[in-house]
C-alpha cells in the first residue's frame, strides 16, 4: 500500500507518492488560477508515474495554502508541520527550517525528535517571498536562474528601501534609469529578502543545524546571503520545493502505521 | 440619509429605554439571565449618557470607575463603545472617518474608531475627559487631543509604575484631586456613604467574579470564552456600580445550577488554552474555529481577579491598591507570575496571546513572555491581529497559525 502528500502553494503544486519509505513518484505543476483542478491533475500525473491507481493510496495528506482544494485528501495538515517533518526526515540534525515559498516565508524550530516547537510566519505582504523575487526579476527582464547567477556575481548591493513589492518594483525601475548596474540592483533585492528573513530567524532565537526549503532555496544568491548574514551553513535539499509534499506523505505514512498498530 | 437617521436614533435616549424594555420582556434572547442583565445595564448607561438630564464624562479603560459611581455620574467609555460598534459591524465607517482626521492606521483601532465616532457625532458630548496614565497610552493621549479641540476639562490620573507605600499615598492623593475636580465639574457633592457603598459594591463584585472563575474550573461549566468576554463590559465600566455584583452573583448561580444539572458530561477538549489580552470584537469565527478543532479557551487573562479585598472603610486606599496591583502594569515579572498561576490553575496545554495592532504595553513584552513560557514548557502563539479593525483580519492566515499551533500541541 502507498501513501501520498500534496503541497498546494500559491505558485506551484507538488505531490509525492511513497511506498515503504521509498519515493515512487514526485511531480510539480504550476498552481495557476484553479488550485482544485491543479490538485486533481497532480494526483493523476503522480499516479501515472508511480503506476498506481487512486485506490492504491491508503492515505493522502494535503498541505499548503490551497490544502482545502484537495478534496481527495484524507487529512489536511499545515505547511508548518509538513516542512518540519520533511526537513527532519532528510537531515535529522536540522533544528531550524527556513521556508520561503511563493506567498509566505516562515522559520520553523524543531525539537530533537523533529517535532515543531515554535514557528513564525510572514504572510501579510509579498516582501521577502518568491513572488517578490519574481516581480523584481520581471522588472529587470531576466529569468530567476539568470537573476540568481548575476546577483551572486555582483560586487556590492544597491540599497532597496521599499518593503512593498509594488513600490520596490518602481524603485528598481528608477535605479535602472539612474544607471546602476543590474547585478548590483539584483544583489540589493537579495539583501532586502535576507534582511527580513534574518529578522524572523533572530525572533525565534534559534540554534542548531539549518535547512532551507521552498522555491526561493533554489536561488543560490539568497542562500549565500543568508549564510553570510546568519554566519551559519544552510543545508539545501536537492529538491527544496518538494519538502512540504514529502513531509505530508511521511505524515500519511505515520497515520497508516498508527492505524495498523491499533488493529494489531 | 439612512446613516443620518441611524445617527439620530443612536443619540436619542428613549431608544435605549425601548431596548431595555425588549431585553426585560425577553424579546431578545440571551444564553444567560446574567447576560441579559449586562445588556440591560449597558443600555441604561448609554441612555443616561445620551440624556441631557445626566451629564456624563468620558473615561479611559482603566480609570477608577468607583469615583463616578459614587458621584452618580454616567460613564461613557469610547473604547468600550468601539468594541460595541465593531460588534454591530459599523466599524469601517468610524475607522475611515478617524483616519481622515489624521488618526493614522498605525494607531490603536480602539482609539481610531472612537475618533471616528466623535467626528461623525455618534458619541455624546461629555462634561470632561477622564483618563488614567496606566496600562494604555492611547486613551489618555486621545483624550488630551479631544479636550484641547473641544475646550473641555481634561482630568488625568497619574499612576506610577512601582507598587509601594509611596506610590500608594501618591495615588490616594491623585484620587482625592480627582474627586475634587469631578465635584467641581459636575456640580455634584460627594456623599461619603456613597463612596463607601461604591467600594463595597466593587468588593462584592470581586468576590462574585472570583466565584465565577472558580466555577469555570469545572469541566461541566458551560460558560464559553466568547460569552465570558461579554462580561468585560462590566469590568471596564461597572466597578463600584450596584449592578455589577448582582450580575456576577446571578452568573455564579446560573453556572452552579447548570453544572448541577449536567447528567452526561461533555467530552473534554483535546487542547485546553489560556487566552492573553483581548479578542476581535467584529464578527469572526476565531473562537468557534478553535472549538471545531477540539480546542477550548479555558480562561481569559482579562477575567482574572488580580486585586485583593477592598475595604469600604478605606475607600481611596482600596481603589489605589487595586489600580497599582494590575498585573500588566509595572514590572513584567508580575504578569508572568499571573500567567504561570493561571496556566497551572486551569491546567492548560498552551497559551495564545492576541496581539492587537498598535497596543504597545502588550506587544512590547512578547519576547520576554515567549522565553518565559518556553522555560515553563508551555507552547506559546502570538496571534497578530486587531480587536476592532477587521481590515487587519485575514481569516485564512490566522487559521493556518492556529492549525500549526494545535499541531504543535498534538
Amino acid at each position: 500500500m502507498a501513501v501520498a502528500g500534496i503541497d498546494i502553494g500559491s505558485l506551484t503544486t507538488e505531490m509525492v507518492v511513497l511506498s515503504e519509505g521509498k519515493v515512487l513518484s514526485s511531480v510539480m505543476l504550476s498552481t495557476g488560477s484553479n488550485s482544485r483542478t491543479t490538485a486533481r491533475k497532480a494526483l493523476t500525473v503522480a499516479l501515472e508515474e508511480s503506476g498506481l491507481s487512486q485506490q492504491d493510496l491508503e492515505y493522502i495528506v494535503a498541505t499548503g495554502y490551497g490544502r482545502v482544494s484537495a478534496d481527495f485528501a484524507t487529512r489536511q495538515v499545515t505547511e508548518i508541520t509538513c516542512h518540519g517533518k520533511g526537513a527532519f526526515f532528510l537531515a535529522p540534525e536540522v533544528r531550524t527550517v527556513i521556508d520561503i515559498g511563493g506567498q509566505d516565508s516562515k522559520v520553523i524550530c524543531l525539537g530533537r525528535r523533529g517535532k515543531v516547537t515554535d514557528f513564525v510566519m510572514n504572510d501579510k505582504c509579498a516582501a521577502g517571498t518568491g513572488r517578490f523575487l519574481e516581480v523584481m526579476a520581471g522588472a529587470l527582464e531576466v529569468d530567476l536562474e539568470e537573476f540568481s547567477r548575476l546577483a551572486i556575481s555582483a560586487g556590492k548591493p544597491v540599497s532597496i528601501s521599499s518593503m512593498c513589492a509594488v513600490f520596490a518594483e518602481s524603485e528598481v525601475i528608477s535605479l535602472i534609469a539612474e544607471g546602476y548596474p543590474r547585478q548590483e540592483i539584483m544583489r540589493g533585492i537579495v539583501s532586502s529578502i535576507t534582511e527580513r528573513t534574518i529578522t524572523m530567524v533572530n525572533r525565534m532565537g534559534v540554534d542548531g543545524a539549518f535547512m532551507m526549503t521552498g522555491g526561493v532555496a533554489r536561488n543560490k544568491a539568497v542562500v549565500e546571503s543568508l549564510q553570510k548574514g546568519l554566519a551559519v551553513k544552510i543545508k539545501v535539499p536537492e529538491d527544496p520545493q518538494m519538502v512540504g509534499a514529502l513531509g505530508a506523505a511521511l505524515i500519511a505514512g505515520e497515520e497508516v502505521s498508527i492505524a495498523g498498530s491499533e488493529h494489531i | 440619509m439612512a446613516r443620518k437617521r441611524v445617527r439620530q436614533l443612536l443619540r436619542w435616549a428613549p431608544i435605549y429605554t425601548l431596548g431595555r424594555l425588549m431585553v426585560q420582556k425577553g424579546l431578545i434572547k440571551f444564553p444567560y439571565r446574567s447576560t441579559a442583565m449586562t445588556v440591560d445595564y449597558a443600555l441604561e448607561q448609554f441612555r443616561k449618557t445620551y440624556s441631557h438630564r445626566y451629564p456624563s464624562v468620558w473615561t479611559s479603560a482603566f480609570y477608577p470607575m468607583e469615583l463616578l459611581h459614587a458621584l452618580d455620574i454616567p460613564i461613557f467609555s469610547p473604547e468600550v463603545a468601539s468594541a460595541v460598534i465593531a460588534g454591530m459591524g459599523f466599524q469601517r465607517e468610524f475607522l475611515q472617518e478617524g483616519e481622515s482626521k489624521w488618526w493614522g492606521r498605525d494607531n490603536c483601532a480602539f482609539h481610531r474608531c472612537a475618533m471616528g465616532g466623535i467626528q461623525l457625532e455618534y458619541f455624546p458630548r461629555p462634561l470632561a475627559y477622564c483618563a488614567s496614565s496606566h496600562l494604555c497610552d492611547g486613551g489618555y493621549l486621545l483624550f488630551a487631543n479631544l479636550a484641547r479641540k473641544e475646550k473641555l476639562p481634561y482630568l488625568l490620573m497619574d499612576v506610577p509604575r512601582q507598587n509601594d507605600e509611596k506610590a500608594l499615598k501618591y495615588v490616594v492623593s491623585q484620587l482625592q484631586l480627582m474627586l475634587g475636580s469631578l465635584q467641581d465639574i459636575s456640580g455634584r457633592k460627594l456623599d461619603p456613604d456613597r463612596l463607601e457603598e461604591a467600594v463595597h459594591n466593587a468588593e462584592r463584585a470581586r468576590q462574585a467574579m472570583s466565584k465565577v472563575n472558580l466555577l469555570r474550573l469545572d469541566l461541566a461549566s458551560p460558560l464559553r470564552s466568547a460569552e465570558a468576554f461579554g462580561f468585560l463590559f462590566l469590568y471596564f465600566t461597572g466597578l463600584g456600580s450596584r449592578e455589577m455584583p448582582e450580575i456576577y452573583e446571578t452568573l455564579a448561580g446560573e453556572l452552579e445550577e447548570n453544572i448541577g444539572n449536567v447528567t452526561a458530561p461533555e467530552k473534554p477538549p483535546r487542547y485546553r488554552l489560556l487566552w492573553l489580552h483581548l479578542k476581535p470584537f467584529y464578527r469572526n469565527d476565531l473562537l468557534n474555529y478553535l472549538e471545531e478543532k477540539g480546542a477550548r479557551i479555558i480562561f481569559e487573562e482579562f477575567n482574572h481577579v488580580y486585586w485583593g479585598a477592598m475595604d469600604k472603610n478605606k475607600p481611596l486606599e482600596s481603589i489605589a491598591e487595586r489600580m497599582l496591583s494590575h498585573f500588566i502594569y509595572g514590572d513584567i515579572t508580575h504578569r508572568l507570575q499571573v500567567i504561570r498561576e493561571l496556566a497551572e490553575k486551569y491546567e492548560v496545554d498552551g497559551v495564545i496571546h492576541f496581539s492587537h495592532w498598535g497596543c504597545h504595553q502588550n506587544s512590547g513584552s512578547l519576547r520576554i513572555m515567549r522565553d518565559f513560557l518556553r522555560k515553563e514548557g508551555l507552547p506559546f502563539l502570538s496571534l497578530d491581529g486587531d480587536c476592532i479593525d477587521d481590515r487587519n483580519y485575514a481569516a485564512g492566515q490566522l487559521q493556518t497559525r492556529l492549525d500549526g499551533f494545535l499541531e504543535m500541541l498534538s
